[in-house]
C-alpha cells in the first residue's frame, strides 16, 4: 500500500510519496495533494462528506515520462480547484495502451479548502524505482 | 571555504564567489556575510544558484541576493542575465507568480493622529479587499476586457476608474510591458484569471499599514515625499492564478522540446530567439500586466477604505503611489558586459530592480536619487524603503534584495508556534493583525523570517541599494 509524507521546504511544501506500482504512485500523489489543500487526510475528507456523490472530471494523459504524467495530473487538479472551487476526493485510474485515463471525483465544498497551491513544480522531479518500490518527491509552490 | 559540496571564495565585503566548475558556464556570486556563508541552511540555495550558472548564454555571474533561500529551480533571491542573441529564457527563473511585487502608497497622516482610526481603517480594508484561499474579485473579465488587461496593464485599470494617470508614472515600466499578445495565452490561463483581479491572495501576500520610524537619508526622503512618523500602506501580491497557469503552460511546452541538459528540470529553458521563447515572453508580459492591473485595483480599494473612514478625498489625504516594484520577472535591459553595452534578459526571481540615479527608466522626479526599492521585512519587526545605487549596475545587473527571506520552513514555523496566539502577541507590541487563517499567521510569524536589518546592511555595504527610511508595522492584513 502506498504512502506519502509531508516534508520541510523553506519557502514551499514538499511531499515524499512511495508506492508498490506506478499506478499506486499516481494515486498517492493525489492523496498528498488533497492533504495539502485541505490540511486533512483523504480518509477524513471522505468520512466528513459521507455518501455524497461528487462531480467526475475525466482526464486522458498520453503515456509520457512518469514525471510528466504526475505533473500533468496534479496541475490539472490544481486548475480545477482554483477555477471551480471543487475539492478532489478520489481518483480512479485506467491504464490503456498509450494513455492513462484518470477519473477525478471532486466535491463542491469550498470551505474544506485551506491552502492555495500555485502549482506542482518540476524541481528535482524524478521517479525512482527499485525492487518494485516507486518513490518520488514533489515540491508544490504555495 | 566550503559549505557542503559548494566551494566559496571570498571576493569582497559580504560577497562570495562559487568558482566556475563542471557544467557551469559562469561563476556564481552571492551577497552574504560570513555567518550566512557558513550556515548549512544556505547550502541548498547555493546548489540551486550553481545550477543557474549552467543556463546557456548566461552573462558574468549567476547572482544570489542576501535574502537567498531555497526555492525550486532558481533559488529565491536569484538573478541571471542571459544574452538576447544566443541565450535562453527560463520560466522557472521568473516563477509561477509572475510579477509578484510590492506597492507603497503614501499618506499625509502621522502615526499619532492615525492611531485611533487604525482598527476602523484596517477592518474597512479587510472588508473591501478579497483575500485568502479561493478568493475572487468583483470584476468578471470577458474575453475582450481580459485582452485589454493583458495588453495595457495598470493603464487598463486607470481607464476603468481604478486610479489616476499619475499612478502609472510611479510603477516600474509605467505598469505595462509592451508586446504582450493575448493569442500566446491559453484558455486555461484565461479561465483561471477571469475573476481574480483585485484580490490579494493567500500565503505570504499581505497588506500592511506602517509608520516611518527612522529616516536615514533626509534628502532622498524629501524627494520621495516621506517624513518622520508618516503613515504608509504597503502591499504584496502578483498575477494570481493567471500567472501561475501561464508559467505551468510554458514549462509543459518547453519540456517537450528538451533542448538542453540542465541539472534541474525546473530550469527548462528555450532560446529567446526561438518562436516559443518569444511566445513565453509575450505571455509572461501579459501576466505581468495583469499583476500591475491587480495592484492598481487594490490601490483604489485602499483609497476607498480610507475615504469611507475619514470622509476625505485621496488627494486630501495625500494618498499618492510612492512606487510599485516587481520581484518575479524577466525583462530585456541593456547592461555593461565587459565594457560593452549589451541587451540581456534579466531574470529576477525574488529580487528587486534597483536602478540608480540617472537611469532613464525611473520617474523624472526620482532621477537624481535612484528608484525607490520596497523591502518588506516581517509583520512584527520592520520594513525598508531603499533607493537604487550605482553599485547594482556593476555587480548585480541593477538588482537588490526583495525582503527578509525565510529562515524557517512553514512546517517548522507552525511547530515552533505551537498553540501561541500570534495575533495576540503582535497586538501587545501595538500591531493589529487581521487574518483569514490562523495557520497562515503561524507560518508567517516574525521568527519565520531572517532579520531584515541584516539583509539591508549587506546590500548597502555593497552599494546595491541605500537606506532611505525604516517602517514599523501598525496593522497587518493577511490572506
Amino acid at each position: 500500500m502506498g504512502s506519502y509524507k509531508l516534508i520541510d521546504h523553506t519557502a514551499d511544501i514538499g511531499v515524499e510519496v512511495e508506492a508498490n506500482s506506478i499506478i499506486e504512485l499516481f494515486s498517492e500523489t493525489v492523496n498528498a495533494l488533497i492533504n495539502i489543500l485541505t490540511e486533512l487526510p483523504p480518509e477524513e475528507i471522505k468520512a466528513r462528506i459521507g455518501k455524497r456523490k461528487g462531480i467526475k472530471e475525466k482526464m486522458i494523459v498520453k503515456k509520457d515520462s512518469w514525471e510528466n504524467v504526475i505533473l500533468d495530473l496534479l496541475n490539472r487538479i490544481i486548475f480545477l480547484v482554483d477555477t471551480k472551487k471543487l475539492v478532489p476526493i478520489s481518483l480512479c485510474i485506467k491504464e490503456k495502451k498509450n494513455t492513462y485515463r484518470f477519473l477525478i471525483e471532486m466535491i463542491n465544498e469550498p470551505s474544506l479548502l485551506k491552502r492555495e497551491i500555485k502549482a506542482a513544480t518540476y524541481h528535482n522531479l524524478k521517479v525512482n524505482e527499485e525492487r518494485n518500490i516507486y518513490r518520488v518527491t514533489i515540491i508544490f509552490d504555495i | 571555504m566550503a559549505v557542503g559540496t559548494i566551494e566559496l571564495k571570498k571576493v569582497g565585503e559580504s560577497l562570495f564567489e562559487i568558482p566556475k566548475k563542471g557544467k557551469m558556464r559562469v561563476p556564481a556570486r552571492v551577497f552574504i556575510d560570513e555567518r550566512m556563508a557558513s550556515s548549512s541552511e544556505t547550502q541548498e540555495s547555493l546548489v540551486q544558484l550553481r545550477n543557474v550558472a549552467c543556463l546557456p548564454g548566461i552573462k558574468k555571474w549567476a547572482i544570489g541576493m542576501p535574502d537567498i533561500h531555497y526555492g525550486y529551480g532558481f533559488p529565491i533571491g536569484g538573478v541571471a542575465a542571459t544574452s538576447v542573441d544566443n541565450g535562453v529564457v527560463s520560466p522557472g527563473g521568473v516563477g509561477y507568480d509572475i510579477n509578484c511585487g510590492v506597492r507603497a502608497i503614501l499618506t499625509n497622516f502621522t502615526r499619532e493622529e492615525f492611531k485611533k482610526h487604525l482598527e476602523k481603517v484596517l477592518r474597512e480594508i479587510y472588508r473591501t479587499v478579497p483575500a485568502g484561499v479561493g478568493s475572487t474579485g468583483i470584476i468578471n473579465l470577458n474575453k475582450k476586457e481580459h485582452k485589454r488587461v493583458v495588453e495595457k496593464g495598470a493603464e487598463w485599470a486607470v481607464e476603468k476608474g481604478y486610479g489616476d494617470e499619475e499612478d502609472l508614472i510611479y510603477c516600474e515600466n509605467k505598469g505595462c510591458l509592451g508586446g504582450a499578445d493575448f493569442a500566446d495565452i491559453s484558455n486555461e490561463a484565461r479561465e483561471r484569471g477571469k475573476d481574480q483581479l483585485g484580490t490579494l491572495g493567500a500565503g505570504n501576500h499581505f497588506l500592511e499599514i506602517s509608520y516611518v520610524s527612522q529616516i536615514f537619508n533626509p534628502g532622498a526622503a524629501e524627494v520621495f515625499g516621506i517624513f518622520q512618523d508618516q503613515v504608509i500602506i504597503m502591499f504584496h501580491t502578483g498575477s494570481r492564478g493567471f500567472g501561475y497557469q501561464i508559467c505551468d503552460d510554458y514549462l509543459r511546452k518547453l519540456r517537450e522540446k528538451r533542448m538542453f541538459e540542465l541539472p534541474d528540470p525546473q530550469l527548462v529553458s528555450i532560446y529567446i530567439s526561438d518562436p516559443l521563447g518569444k511566445a513565453y515572453l509575450s505571455a509572461m508580459k501579459g501576466a505581468a500586466n495583469y499583476a500591475w492591473a491587480n495592484r492598481q485595483i487594490i490601490t483604489r480599494m485602499v483609497r476607498d477604505s480610507f475615504r469611507n473612514v475619514f470622509k476625505l478625498s485621496p488627494s486630501e489625504m495625500g494618498m499618492r503611489v510612492l512606487y510599485d516594484v516587481s520581484h518575479n520577472i524577466a525583462r530585456i535591459e541593456e547592461h555593461d558586459i565587459n565594457g560593452r553595452k549589451e541587451k540581456v534578459c534579466v531574470h529576477r526571481k525574488g529580487a528587486t530592480r534597483s536602478f540608480p540615479a540617472g537611469s532613464p527608466d525611473i520617474p523624472p522626479e526620482y532621477s537624481g536619487i535612484g528608484q525607490p526599492v520596497l523591502i518588506p521585512g516581517d509583520m512584527g519587526r520592520s520594513s525598508y524603503i531603499l533607493r537604487g545605487l550605482s553599485g547594482s549596475m556593476e555587480k548585480s545587473f541593477g538588482t537588490t534584495c526583495h525582503g527578509a527571506g525565510r529562515a524557517l520552513s512553514r512546517r517548522q514555523a507552525v511547530k515552533r508556534a505551537k498553540s501561541r496566539d500570534i495575533a495576540g502577541e503582535l497586538e501587545k507590541k501595538g500591531i493589529l493583525v487581521l487574518s483569514v487563517s490562523k495557520k497562515t499567521l503561524k507560518e508567517e510569524m516574525p521568527e519565520a523570517y531572517k532579520d531584515v536589518d541584516e539583509i539591508v546592511k549587506i546590500v548597502e555595504e555593497n552599494d546595491l541599494a541605500g537606506r532611505v527610511a525604516k517602517l514599523i508595522p501598525m496593522g497587518v492584513m493577511k490572506g
